[in-house]
């Protein structure tokens, strides 16, 4: 059965789980595990999506593959602009995205550190930062979209053509 | 000719959608472990190949802590991701790979989700072992327990996708 049911507001709500755990300091580290906090904001987004289905429906991995896209999407987008609110609150972007670096690299380039360093507080770098989290944090969304359907979708004996 | 469980006749379209989505995917997985050995290859090349080397290491950042002594080594240089998520993503290209040759390209049909539990379950062991018993890891198991979840999510993402091909084949 196909479900007409909006995936808009279950992404949204999703994609606000992985902005906001990925933003905030020191707990945004769990993302390290796999992308942990957007795996579970997936989750919660086909969660959510799952309940606002019919009864008789069934959620199918595709569905929830398509949700866990759009709450990386959204993750992505509501995490880049909580990530620019935080680092205007507590330090500018430049300052601890190096420290979080070069505590985790010994051998970072030092004509990328020279490249960031000259790109400081220029809208370039959070677009591309952007652009990555967008990238990444669909592919995992994707994965804890599938995670979600296993979950929370009911198994039904498919009917097949032989 | 090997019999499968679950024997379904797709329309000529589908086999077809489903065959160019198979080989999306595994373009788009190769693109993507390329991309973690580049990050080490340009990291012994020039000036202006060093900064994409720093832009692949910053691309992989949100997905996996980085630690130079707990990834594998290439090139001199330590890959762009840790050997548990290098072992993750090399599974899942496996998996892809295998997958024609356990089951039909096409097929809807996921394993059971215990299968995928018991696939994660290496990688939670030995993560939780290092970590309660301080005992160090070492960069093969780490890659050995990923590899197997990696597998084995390949067998979900898949039957995804030739769902998603075939809902929208029908609209």
């Amino acid at each position: 059965m196909k479900n007409s049911v909006s995936k808009l507001i279950p992404a949204l709500l999703g994609g606000t789980v992985i902005g906001a755990l990925s933003s905030i300091p020191i707990i945004s580290m769990g993302n390290c595990v796999c992308c942990m906090w957007v795996l579970l904001g997936s989750v919660v987004g086909v969660y959510a999506y799952n309940r606002q289905l019919p009864p008789r429906s069934d959620l199918t991995s595709s569905e929830g593959a398509l949700v866990g896209l759009l709450c990386g999407v959204f993750g992505a987008l509501i995490g880049t602009l909580f990530n620019v609110m935080v680092m205007a609150a507590f330090g500018t972007t430049m300052g601890s995205f190096l420290e979080f670096f070069q505590d985790r690299m010994d051998d970072m380039p030092p004509e990328w550190v020279e490249w960031m360093e000259n790109m400081a507080g220029s809208p370039v770098l959070v677009l591309i930062g952007l652009f990555f989290n967008t990238v990444t944090y669909s592919v995992f969304g994707i994965m804890g979209g599938l995670v979600g359907a296993a979950l929370f979708g009911k198994r039904k004996p498919r009917k097949t053509k032989v | 000719m090997k019999k499968h469980a679950e024997n379904i006749v797709l329309p000529g379209y589908e086999t077809k959608a489903a065959v160019m989505a198979y080989g999306f995917v595994l373009v788009l997985s190769l693109l993507w472990i390329i991309s973690i050995f580049a990050g080490a290859y340009l990291m012994r090349q020039g000036h202006m190949e060093r900064i994409w080397a720093g832009l692949i290491r910053y691309f992989f950042a949100p997905a996996c802590h980085q630690i130079g002594s707990r990834s594998f080594i290439c090139f001199g240089h330590p890959l762009a991701v840790c050997a548990r998520c290098t072992g993750l993503y090399a599974g899942f290209i496996a998996g892809v790979i295998l997958y024609p040759f356990l089951k039909v390209i096409g097929s809807q049909k996921t394993p059971r989700p215990w299968v995928l539990g018991a696939c994660i379950l290496p990688m939670i062991v030995e993560w939780t072992w290092s970590h309660a018993a301080g005992s160090a890891s070492t960069n093969a198991l780490r890659a050995m327990s990923g590899s197997a979840a990696g597998a084995a999510v390949a067998f979900w993402v898949l039957p995804a996708v030739f769902q998603l091909v075939h809902s929208r084949g029908r609209r």
